[in-house]
């Protein structure tokens, strides 16, 4: 409406969104527009009126995001990222970044808990002699080594314009499932100290954390739709 | 980081090279020779002399120069068309002769004149026997095998009058006969005792497994799109669509973890025995399960030996084998990484 926008309705699963100052809106401004298009992409200061922010615990036990109620929230037009309308672009920038090359630091990280994964397997003398586990750990290792050459490798072609943002949802994909066979192998190996919950550290809540990656910024079963039907060229379903 | 885009050199490379196997290699033709159980004649000969068994050898000997990243790129190629192994054996045996100074079998091997196959020992078995058998394996027409030496790996010609038996290979499209090792090692034509030729070797075979996974997800996706079921192609159907797309992350991961461990061994980088390693796991896993993958999806006809699907998969068998065979009493990946030293 004129210079402003006033948003009214709710969105689940907003991460962090009790302790974050803005967030990021995408909403519909037409009415008529069909799916992608009448969508636009909003900043909006989580202080201004209207606003109520509910956490949700999560299966770990934590409540990183929450449900939030808008209730005729009126944001200026000033804080519209690209075109009233032409909201869907912004996202879709956005999403591919979440899903492909920002994931590096993510990437690391994995690497990391895959060799703190190996350091608690060479001090448990059980671990130790069992060779189907070194055996696996020695597979995670070289799946997150060749997660990463992929990703460069997306990255490399992207610099020069010559790979699609698609390539991100096999990134995404590959990192979602590698993350929780790391996760899921840590807590095995655990023992019956994966009877505990230590709250937000070791093994029992970053493997049931790990549940919600094959889920956020998309399903893996979303990244396998765009891989085969964008990437590979396969027919839609109807 | 490192530049995983490829140079206008090497596009080149990869636009020839699939012109000539696009012509002239087919999974077809590879049929028709697994179906008469008669191997194929030797397609490396062929390679060899169009230039690209030598692609990385010195010029001095026949060679182009090129890196591991190239020769790498080569065996990618040739993995999607089912190129025989013997073009590996036969760079490996060129590699060898050549540090073993020994110009004119580098050539030879690099123009293709002759070709090898590989050697692998037999497992050993528990009840006392003759002695130690060992496995030939090649398309028909190796005349030369490589085989491991201590940490490295050495040329061989068998003994004059002696016969291999002919036995059945798991792929139908190539030659397997049994020896027994006492009978091998008389014409040494050159041993190479350093570990990177090992390396090098592995990471060729992985880039060819790579290629091998490729060529699965490519046959499987066209079969998706042209075979129709309920009145629609089947690969609009999620349960397939979706077995493509893991078909093709696993493809890409493994090509380019093939490339990093010929880059990183291009470069001498510290973690080099890692990469490689790694990316013997990954490619090996992507093209038995791609492989196993092109078989469902085309169904009943994948199970018909008719439906070129089965080849991939026997062939990345054979690969596992011979990589697993590189492998042998080098540290394995586990041992390099609990030391520590070169973890990144």
């Amino acid at each position: 409406v004129g210079d402003r926008v006033i948003v009214s309705g709710q969105k689940l699963w907003s991460s962090y969104a009790d302790i974050a100052d803005y967030q990021e809106l995408l909403v519909r401004t037409d009415a008529s527009a069909e799916r992608h298009k009448g969508l636009t992409w909003l900043i909006c200061d989580m202080r201004t009126p209207g606003i109520t922010v509910n956490p949700i615990r999560n299966i770990a036990g934590s409540a990183n995001f929450a449900a939030v109620f808008y209730d005729d929230v009126v944001i200026p037009l000033d804080q519209v990222v690209g075109a009233v309308n032409d909201g869907w672009k912004v996202a879709m920038a956005t999403l591919g970044f979440e899903r492909g090359t920002a994931s590096i630091a993510l990437q690391i990280e994995l690497q990391n808990a895959i060799e703190r994964l190996m350091d608690d397997a060479a001090r448990s003398p059980k671990a130790r002699s069992d060779s189907a586990l070194i055996e696996q750990l020695t597979l995670l290792w070289a799946q997150a080594a060749a997660l990463r050459s992929l990703t460069y490798s997306i990255i490399s072609r992207t610099s020069t314009g010559s790979s699609g943002n698609f390539d991100a949802s096999m990134v995404r994909l590959r990192y979602a499932e590698l993350i929780q066979d790391v996760h899921r192998l840590g807590f095995e190996i655990s023992g019956t100290d994966g009877l505990t919950h230590p709250g937000a550290r070791g093994w029992t809540h970053s493997y049931l954390y790990s549940l919600h990656d094959t889920i956020a910024g998309g399903t893996s079963e979303i990244q396998r739709n765009v891989i085969s039907e964008r990437i590979l060229g396969l027919p839609r379903g109807t | 980081m490192l530049d995983f885009k490829l140079s206008a050199d090497q596009e080149q490379i990869v636009a020839a090279l699939t012109r000539s196997l696009q012509k002239e290699w087919s999974s077809i033709g590879l049929l028709k020779s697994f179906q008469s159980s008669n191997p194929q004649q030797s397609d490396v000969a062929r390679l060899g002399a169009m230039g690209w068994v030598g692609i990385g050898l010195p010029e001095s000997c026949g060679g182009s120069g090129a890196t591991f990243v190239e020769e790498s790129i080569v065996a990618c190629e040739a993995g999607r068309y089912l190129v025989s192994p013997d073009l590996l054996a036969t760079q490996l045996a060129a590699h060898v002769a050549y540090s073993a100074d020994d110009l004119s079998a580098a050539q030879r091997f690099a123009e293709g004149a002759e070709t090898a196959g590989f050697l692998v020992s037999g497992e050993p078995r528990m009840e006392p026997g003759e002695g130690a058998e060992s496995f030939l394996l090649d398309s028909g027409a190796a005349t030369a095998y490589v085989r491991l030496a201590g940490c490295g790996a050495e040329v061989t010609n068998l003994s004059n009058g002696m016969k291999p038996t002919p036995i059945e290979c798991v792929d139908g499209s190539m030659r397997l006969r049994r020896v027994l090792i006492s009978q091998v090692s008389a014409r040494n034509r050159g041993t190479d005792h350093n570990d990177s030729r090992r390396r090098h070797m592995t990471n060729l075979i992985a880039a060819m497994l790579a290629g091998n996974a490729e060529g699965s997800r490519d046959l499987a996706v066209e079969y998706a799109k042209a075979r129709r079921q309920f009145g629609r192609p089947i690969g609009s159907f999620q349960a397939i669509k979706h077995r493509c797309a893991d078909m093709h992350v696993r493809a890409r991961t493994a090509y380019s973890q093939a490339m990093h461990a010929a880059m990183a061994a291009a470069a001498d980088f510290p973690d080099a025995p890692q990469q490689s390693a790694a990316a013997l796991l990954v490619s090996v896993e992507a093209a038995i399960r791609n492989a196993e993958s092109s078989i469902q999806i085309h169904g009943g006809m994948g199970f018909s030996a008719e439906c070129a699907a089965h080849l991939f998969l026997k062939r990345a068998h054979v690969l596992r084998i011979f990589g697993d065979e590189m492998a042998k009493s080098l540290p394995s990946l586990y041992e390099q990484l609990s030391r520590r030293g070169g973890r990144r």
